[in-house]
């Protein structure tokens, strides 16, 4: 369970996190939808302790994140790729991991496997594509069997197989009982996998609530967060071209 | 204490599976007695033994050699953190900061001390036997010269500190060895001359505890190192200040 609670982060005068609240529940995937730039990620290195808010909190399972004795434990999380030095090795990047959490060894084998990279352990992460990336990001998630998952844009830069990949593995360990917060800029293809949006622009959020919810009337999610998107900036609702606040 | 072994030993395991830091490690203990050795033979013995140079000090001599090599590896340590966003997976791992620093500095520490240790005592040990009888035997080596060894990885251990701190602060392995590799190779020795006060510099004040530099004007060995170790812990407030109060999302 993830809560976020009118959080506000301030760079000097400009505000990128705006009172943004939502909740991420057990058992569903929740997509965390918006434009390059809303505040995606700025909430969510918030909610991993990375950078610190200005105001408000973001809790996960009740606590933050900094007050974990071993997050790993807790939370899985992939930010811009898999964070691991280029001159390592798959395994030996996943074992200080493990380490670093007192998370049994045998674990970097079983999350190698998980993600189809078992045969490319022992190369050098130099030399994966972005999609071994990826998946090596996200073993390194899974590497302490957490009940929360946050994943920030897991699909940039791969091909429809690998986007296929990650779609339908995220299905599965949200029906595994696992919180899944997944955010994206494409929302057409979020649709398809969240069982709840919520929708950021500007800092602030704009929509939230289950798919079907957030749809409404509009033929798709995306039609919905270009005319709420269009409302707010005051232009008529209905027109999809050139937005991009 | 078992979050910061937990840590440590991640910390030991990144060290030690990165090319570059376990080439800059086995370039560190080798090049000072691969020094050693080269003065050794092409020395004239017969000089050796009427020269004013002091015979417990043979071997110490190339313990300069090594500081750049000592810096370039504490610098890759430190900073091999910010390539591919290495640090956001520390800081998710151990979200802690004081915790994961001191994880860092220990393993800089004790890095510098083995190098200090097992390089030295080789390029003394090989010097010694080069010079066959003009040098001393393994039962003739005194007490000084132990010390001496102690100074030495003394001075390792500060001056890796140092460059890792530096590193950290600019989160720039480049420019922690631009500021202290010329330092170290003498640029501010050979100014001494001119600024009697260099001699407080980081990398001055501690030389003496290397080997003996007569009639330069250097700090006594004890009380540089104390000068040396005063630089450290200020470097290392400034290191944990900005460390503990950086947002970390782009690195």
């Amino acid at each position: 369970m993830i809560e976020i609670s009118h959080l506000v982060k301030r760079h000097r005068a400009r505000t990128v996190v705006d009172d943004v609240s939502f909740t991420a529940r057990p058992g569903r995937v929740t997509g965390f939808l918006g434009p390059n730039g809303a505040g995606k990620s700025s909430t969510l290195r918030i909610l991993l302790g990375l950078d610190r808010a200005t105001s408000g909190t973001a809790l996960v399972d009740g606590v933050p994140y900094r007050s974990l004795d071993r997050p790993l434990w807790t939370v899985g999380a992939m930010l811009d790729g898999p964070g691991a030095n280029p001159g390592r090795t798959a395994r030996s990047h996943l074992t200080w991991v493990a380490q670093s959490n007192a998370i049994p060894r045998r674990r970097v084998d079983e999350v190698l496997d998980l993600v189809g990279l078992r045969d490319a352990a022992r190369t050098r992460i130099g030399r994966f594509s972005l999609g071994m990336g990826q998946r090596l990001g996200i073993a390194a998630a899974l590497l302490g069997d957490p009940e929360v998952l946050v994943l920030d844009e897991p699909t940039n830069g791969l091909d429809p197989e690998g986007i296929r990949w990650i779609r339908l593995f995220l299905r599965t360990l949200a029906d595994e009982g696992r919180t899944v917060l997944v955010s994206s800029h494409l929302m057409a293809e979020m649709e398809k996998t969240a069982d709840d949006v919520v929708i950021i622009a500007g800092g602030r959020v704009v929509a939230a609530g289950s798919a079907a919810e957030v749809r409404g009337e509009h033929d798709s999610v995306e039609e919905a967060f270009f005319a709420l998107t269009d409302e707010r900036h005051g232009r008529p609702a209905g027109g999809s071209e050139g937005i991009a606040p | 204490m078992i979050r910061l072994l937990r840590t440590l030993r991640a910390e030991w395991t990144k060290a030690l599976s990165l090319p570059s830091i376990i080439g800059a490690l086995v370039a560190a203990i080798v090049v000072p007695p691969a020094l050693a050795v080269a003065s050794g033979l092409s020395l004239d013995p017969t000089v050796a033994a009427a020269s004013s140079f002091p015979i417990e000090s043979h071997g110490f001599e190339t313990a300069g050699f090594g500081q750049p090599l000592v810096i370039l590896l504490a610098a890759l340590v430190a900073g091999t953190e910010y390539s591919g966003g290495q640090l956001r997976t520390m800081l998710l791992a151990d979200p802690r900061r004081g915790r994961v620093l001191a994880a860092k500095l220990v393993v800089v520490t004790t890095l510098a001390v083995f190098v200090g240790l097992l390089g030295t005592t080789a390029a003394v040990v090989l010097k010694h036997a080069t010079l066959g009888e003009h040098g001393l035997s393994l039962s003739e080596f005194t007490a000084g010269m132990g010390w001496n060894l102690i100074g030495v990885s003394i001075n390792y251990v500060l001056i890796g500190l140092i460059a890792a701190l530096l590193t950290l602060l600019t989160r720039s392995i480049v420019v922690a060895l631009a500021v202290l590799v010329p330092l170290v190779l003498g640029v501010t020795l050979s100014l001494l001359g001119l600024a009697p006060l260099l001699k407080y510099l980081p990398d001055v004040a501690g030389m003496q505890l290397l080997t003996s530099y007569p009639g330069v004007g250097l700090l006594d060995p004890i009380p540089g190192g104390i000068v040396m170790a005063t630089w450290t812990v200020l470097l290392g407030i400034a290191g944990w200040l900005a460390f503990r109060a950086r947002d970390t999302g782009g690195g």
